[in-house]
C-alpha cells in the first residue's frame, strides 16, 4: 500500500521549498469492484484502483489548485513546481487563505465506524452471488410483465491523508457498498423501469434483498398504464426519495458562491420565514455509520452539528472560508454532511389515505429553477391520489411553483426517512401546487 | 449540491433508465487541471500524434501484445487496452479579478475482455508493465471458460481529422488568460448599464488517447475541449436577474475570436435584459416553435438516447421496434455526426478506434440507424457506427451522441406562426433528461416567447417542457430551412459517465407539448 502519510508529507515540503506560504495537500487512495447482472450471468465486472493529489497554493497572495493522479515521484516535483509557477500569473486575492487553526480544534473523538473490514472482505463470488439472489427474487414477482432484471452490487474502499501548512492533519479510511435491483416492464410496448437500492458503510446494515427487490417491483408497478391528468393545482405527496431531491435543488443557492455572485434566493434571508413549522433541516456531520459523516470538512475545519432551517427560519448559509471572507461572515462550512429533517408522526400511506385530490409523487424528470428568483418547473412521475386511494398513474406531466413560498405549504412530514441515503428527508405533503398537463 | 470527494457513495440510486444533459456543469469547488509554464507537458509529436505513449511513458508494442494476451487469456471475443492522459486547466474571473485556476492532470489506462455481450473490465493509474498485467487478469475473469480468443497483427488507424491536434493547452500562457477574461468583463459591463456582477471563466481539456485492440487496430488521437463560461447579474430598479452562457469548441485558444465571444456577451446581456419582463406561461398542452440552433437539445433527448443500440439490444427502449419504420413527416431528418469541424461532438476516432464517421438515423421521417458501439454492433450484425465512447480510462465504452441535428426543411418563420393562437417560442435551454422505456423527455427553457395570434410576445423564463419521443417525432410538423450547429458547451451524462456532445436544428414546429406554467 501507498505511504500516503509520507507522499503528503514530502509534497507540503516541496511546495514550502518552492516559494508558496502556505498550502493544504490532500491524497485519497480507492479501491473498488463491482458486479453487475443480467439475464443469468455477470454483465459487467469491474474492479479498479485510484489515486488522487490535490494541492491548493497560496503564493504571493495568490491562489490555485491542482490535482493529478500520476504519482511517480519526479511527477509530483514537476507538478508542484509548474503549480507555483502558475499561480505566481494569477491575480492577487486578499480573501484566500487556510483555515483559522482554531477551527481545526474541537474536532469529534467518537468513533464514526466509516470503515468495516467486512467490504474488503468481500470477493467477486460474494457479489456475484448477491446479483443472482436479488434477480431470483425479482423473477418471482410473477404477475408483473417483466421485460428485464439487472442487479448490481458495488463495494470500495478509501483512505485519505491531508495535511495544511497551519498544523491540520486529518487521515480516513472508509467502506462503502450498494446494492441495487432495477426492473422494466412491458406495457404495451413503453417500457417503463424502476429500482430500489441501499448503499451502507457496513455490510451487517444492509436490509434483506427481499426489501430492495420489493422496492423496485413497488415502483415499476406503479409506472403501468400512465395517463396525462387536466391541469389544476393539486395536493402532492413527495416519496422521501423525491422529498430528497427537491430540498437538494432547493438548498443549492445556500452556497457561498452563489451568495458572492449575487444568484441565490437566500441571500439577506438569515432569520426570515421560509417555510411552515415543518421545514427543519439539521445537517448531523457524526450519526454512527452515516454515509455523509465526517469529523472534519474540505477546509480541515471540525465538523459539527448545525441548524440550517429552523421550524421555516433560515438559520445558516454554506459558507468555505473564501466566501465567508468576502461576505465579512463567519465560515460554517462550504457543503453538507448528512441532512436531517425531523421525522413525523404518521406513515406515507396514512398520508396519502387523507388526501382527496392530489399526486403521489415517485419520481421527477427534469426541470430546473432559477437561482435567483426561485422559479422552478419539473417533471414528474406519480399516481393520482381521489379520495385517499392511488388511482391512474401518471405521466407526462409538470409541477411548477417558487421556492421562496412553496415550503410554506409544507403540511405533513412522514416518519420514514431513508437510512440509505445521506439526505435523511421523510415523504412530505405539500397543498395546493401546480401541476400541468392537458 | 456539490459533491466532495468524501460523497463517493451515491446519494440516492440513478433515476432508472434516465440520462440527462447539462450545459454549463459548473463545479463550485476549485475545480482540478495542469498547469505546466516551464517544461512542456506534450513531447514532440510524431505523424497523426501517433507513438506519444511509447515516447513519454515507454509504452511499446511488445508490452500492449503481452497486456492483450494476458486479457484473452481465458478466453473472450476481443479485447482492448485504452490509455488516456488529459491536462486540464481552468481560470475563473470573479469580482473583477482573476484570482481562481486549476489544473489536473489523469493518466490511466483501462483493459476490457469482451465475451459477446458481457464485459470485463480493470484500469490501473500506473502504465508499468506488472500492473498493466494484473489488471489484464482481473478484466479476463469474466471470460471464465469462453472460447480462447485471437491475438491479430495491429494496424495504425488512418482517419480525417476534425480539429487541430497542436492546441497545446499545457503551454497556454496564463497571462494572456488572465488579460482575456479582463477584457470580456469590462466589454459586458460596457455593453449595458444595468451589469452589475460579470462571473467569467474559461476551461481547456487536453486529452490524448491511444486505443489497442485484439482484432487488428491502434489509434492515437488528441482532443482539444475548451469552453468559454460567462454570467451576467442585472440590476433595474431594486430588481435583480441573472443568465449565463456558454461558447464551446474542439480547437485551440485561437478559436476565441472577437466575434465569438462578442456574440456571447451580446446573447447574454440581451438574454438577462428579457427577464425582466419575462412571465411565465399558462401551463397545458400548446404548440412550440423551437429556434434554430440549441433546441438540438430536444432531439438528443426525445430521440438520441433512445435509440442508443445498448437500451434496444435489451430491448428497453421505446425504439426498440421501430428501425425502418415511419417515425416521423418526409420533412425530418436526423443526423448524429462526429464530422462537424472544430464542433464539441467530433471525432477522429471513437474510444473503441471506430473511425469518426455521420450516421443518418432518421431518413425523410424512417428510422435507419441506432447508434452502436462494438457489442451492439455484433449483436446486431452491422458495423460499428462510432459511437462507442467514454468519460475516461475509469469507464468502459457505452453507444453515445456525438453531434445531433436536423437537416433543412423549407418552412419559413412566418408559415409556422401563421394561426397559433397561444404557444410558445423556445431559445435558449439549460438541461434536459429522457426516460428510455417510456419515452418521456423533458428540457428546460430559459429564454423564449409567448406567441399569441401569430405573433411573438411577451418574454418567457424558466419553464420545463415534457413530451413523448415518438409522439413529439410524428408531431414535428413544419421544418425551417435555417440549419444552425450550436456552440452550447452540453455535457450528457449516462451511466454515471459524462460526455461533450454538440447540438443543431433548423427551427420546427411541434404541433403540441406539454409546457410547465400556472
Amino acid at each position: 500500500m501507498t505511504n500516503l502519510r509520507q507522499i503528503v508529507t514530502d509534497t507540503i515540503a516541496l511546495c514550502k521549498a518552492n516559494g508558496a506560504q502556505d498550502a493544504f495537500v490532500s491524497l485519497g487512495q480507492s479501491h473498488s469492484m463491482s458486479v453487475s447482472w443480467r439475464k443469468g450471468r455477470i454483465e459487467k465486472l469491474q474492479s479498479a484502483g485510484a489515486s488522487a493529489l490535490h494541492v491548493q497554493l497560496f503564493v504571493d497572495g495568490r491562489f490555485s489548485a491542482h490535482s493529478t493522479s500520476d504519482l511517480r515521484s519526479d511527477s509530483i516535483s514537476r507538478f508542484v513546481e509548474r503549480g507555483i509557477a502558475m499561480t505566481r500569473l494569477l491575480e492577487p486575492d486578499p480573501f484566500r487563505g487556510l483555515a483559522d487553526p482554531a477551527r481545526y480544534e474541537g474536532r469529534t473523538t467518537q468513533d464514526l465506524e466509516l470503515f468495516d473490514s467486512a467490504v474488503n472482505a468481500l470477493t467477486p463470488a460474494d457479489l456475484v452471488s448477491q446479483c443472482q439472489a436479488i434477480e431470483a427474487l425479482a423473477q418471482e414477482k410473477s404477475d408483473l410483465p417483466i421485460e428485464d432484471i439487472t442487479s448490481s452490487y458495488g463495494a470500495g474502499m478509501r483512505r485519505y491523508f491531508e495535511m495544511s501548512t497551519n498544523g491540520f492533519e486529518g487521515e480516513m479510511v472508509t467502506t462503502s457498498a450498494n446494492k441495487s435491483c432495477s426492473i422494466v416492464l412491458n406495457d404495451d410496448g413503453k417500457k417503463p423501469s424502476d429500482y430500489g437500492s441501499a448503499a451502507v458503510r457496513h455490510v451487517s446494515d444492509f436490509p434483506e434483498i427481499g426489501t430492495i427487490v420489493d422496492e423496485a417491483a413497488a415502483f415499476a408497478r406503479l409506472r403501468l398504464g400512465q395517463k396525462k391528468l387536466p391541469s389544476r393545482p393539486r395536493t402532492l405527496i413527495l416519496d422521501r426519495r423525491v422529498a430528497r431531491q427537491l430540498v437538494s435543488s432547493f438548498l443549492s443557492p445556500l452556497s457561498g458562491y452563489d451568495l458572492v455572485a449575487k444568484r441565490s434566493y437566500f441571500e439577506g434571508k438569515i432569520g426570515a420565514n421560509l417555510g411552515s413549522g415543518l421545514l427543519t433541516l439539521v445537517d448531523m456531520p457524526h450519526l454512527v455509520r452515516g454515509l455523509g459523516s465526517s469529523p472534519y470538512d474540505d477546509e480541515g475545519m471540525a465538523t459539527r452539528d448545525a441548524t440550517i432551517f429552523d421550524k421555516g427560519v433560515l438559520k445558516q448559509y454554506l459558507l468555505d472560508n473564501y466566501c465567508a471572507r468576502k461576505l465579512d461572515l463567519e465560515a460554517t462550512s462550504g457543503s453538507l454532511n448528512n441532512l436531517v429533517m425531523p421525522k413525523g408522526e404518521r406513515s406515507l400511506a396514512a398520508m396519502i389515505a387523507d388526501v382527496k385530490d392530489g399526486i403521489y409523487v415517485i419520481g421527477l424528470l427534469g426541470g430546473n429553477k432559477d437561482n435567483l428568483r426561485g422559479d422552478f418547473s419539473h417533471g414528474i412521475v406519480g399516481v393520482a391520489i381521489e379520495n385517499g386511494e392511488l388511482t391512474t398513474p401518471i405521466s407526462e406531466m409538470n409541477i411548477d411553483g417558487n421556492f421562496t413560498n412553496l415550503w410554506q405549504r409544507l403540511v405533513e412530514v412522514g416518519n420514514d426517512p431513508s437510512p440509505y441515503a445521506n439526505y435523511l428527508i421523510p415523504s412530505l405533503r405539500i397543498d395546493d401546487v401546480s401541476v400541468s398537463g392537458t | 449540491m456539490t459533491w466532495t470527494r468524501r460523497d463517493f457513495m451515491v446519494t440516492s440510486a440513478l433515476a432508472a433508465g434516465a440520462v440527462s444533459l447539462v450545459g454549463c456543469a459548473s463545479s463550485k469547488k476549485e475545480e482540478v487541471a495542469v498547469p505546466l509554464q516551464q517544461e512542456p507537458f506534450v513531447q514532440p509529436i510524431l505523424a497523426d500524434c501517433r507513438g506519444y505513449f511509447e515516447a513519454k511513458f515507454g509504452v511499446t508494442t511488445e508490452t500492449i501484445d503481452r497486456v492483450l494476451r494476458e486479457a484473452l487469456s481465458s478466453g473472450g471475443h476481443w479485447g482492448e487496452l485504452f490509455f488516456e492522459h488529459t491536462f486540464s486547466l481552468a481560470l475563473v474571473l470573479r469580482d473583477g479579478i482573476v484570482s481562481t485556476a486549476s489544473t489536473g492532470t489523469g493518466l490511466g489506462m483501462g483493459v476490457r475482455t469482451v465475451v459477446d455481450d458481457q464485459v470485463g473490465y480493470a484500469y490501473t493509474e500506473s502504465l508499468l508493465p506488472e500492473d498493466m498485467l494484473r489488471a489484464a487478469q482481473a478484466s479476463a475473469a469474466i471470460a471464465q471458460g469462453a472460447d480462447v480468443g485471437v491475438l491479430m497483427a495491429r494496424k495504425w488507424l488512418d482517419f480525417k481529422r476534425f480539429y487541430t491536434d497542436s492546441a497545446d493547452f499545457a503551454n497556454l500562457d496564463v497571462a494572456i488568460l488572465v488579460a482575456f477574461l479582463r477584457d470580456i468583463e469590462a466589454r459586458t459591463r460596457a455593453k449595458d448599464p444595468l451589469v452589475t456582477k460579470v462571473e467569467a471563466s474559461v476551461s481547456f481539456v487536453e486529452r490524448r488517447i491511444m486505443v489497442n485492440t485484439s482484432d487488428g487496430v491502434t489509434a492515437e488521437d488528441v482532443q482539444p475541449y475548451l469552453m468559454l463560461r460567462l454570467s451576467v447579474v442585472m440590476e433595474k430598479d431594486g430588481e435583480t436577474q441573472t443568465n449565463s452562457t456558454s461558447v464551446a469548441g474542439m480547437a485551440g485558444f485561437d478559436f476565441f475570436t472577437r466575434e465569438r465571444v462578442e456574440m456571447a456577451i451580446d446573447e447574454v446581456v440581451r438574454n438577462t435584459r428579457l427577464l425582466f419582463d419575462a412571465v411565465k406561461p399558462r401551463g397545458g398542452e400548446w404548440p412550440v416553435i423551437l429556434a434554430a440552433g440549441a433546441s438540438g437539445i430536444l432531439l438528443h433527448e426525445a430521440i438520441g438516447h433512445g435509440i442508443e443500440a445498448d437500451f434496444n439490444r435489451k430491448n428497453i427502449s421505446i425504439f426498440a421496434d421501430k428501425l425502418n419504420k415511419r417515425v416521423a413527416e418526409d420533412e425530418v431528418t436526423i443526423v448524429d455526426d462526429a464530422t462537424i469541424e472544430m464542433n464539441r461532438g467530433a471525432l477522429n476516432v471513437d474510444d473503441e478506434g471506430i473511425v469518426g464517421q455521420r450516421t443518418v438515423l432518421v431518413e425523410k421521417g424512417v428510422l435507419r440507424s441506432y447508434l452502436h458501439d462494438k457489442i451492439s454492433a455484433r449483436h446486431y450484425g452491422v458495423d460499428p457506427t462510432g459511437n462507442g465512447r467514454r468519460e475516461s480510462y475509469k469507464h468502459s465504452p457505452q453507444p453515445r451522441m456525438r453531434t445531433t441535428y436536423m437537416e433543412n426543411g423549407s418552412s419559413s418563420l412566418e408559415e409556422m406562426l401563421h394561426g397559433i393562437q397561444y404557444g410558445l417560442y423556445c431559445e435558449r435551454f439549460t438541461n434536459g433528461q429522457v426516460l428510455i422505456g417510456p419515452g418521456d423527455y423533458t428540457f428546460y427553457v430559459k429564454n423564449g416567447f409567448l406567441i399569441e395570434d401569430g405573433k411573438l410576445t411577451a418574454p418567457i423564463k424558466d419553464v420545463n417542457l415534457i413530451g413523448n419521443g415518438p409522439d413529439t417525432l410524428a408531431k414535428m410538423v413544419k421544418v425551417g430551412a435555417d440549419l444552425e450547429i450550436s456552440t452550447w458547451g452540453g455535457t450528457c451524462g449516462k451511466g454515471g459517465q459524462g460526455v461533450p456532445v454538440g447540438l443543431g436544428m433548423p427551427s420546427v414546429l411541434v404541433s403540441s407539448l406539454t409546457v410547465g406554467g400556472i
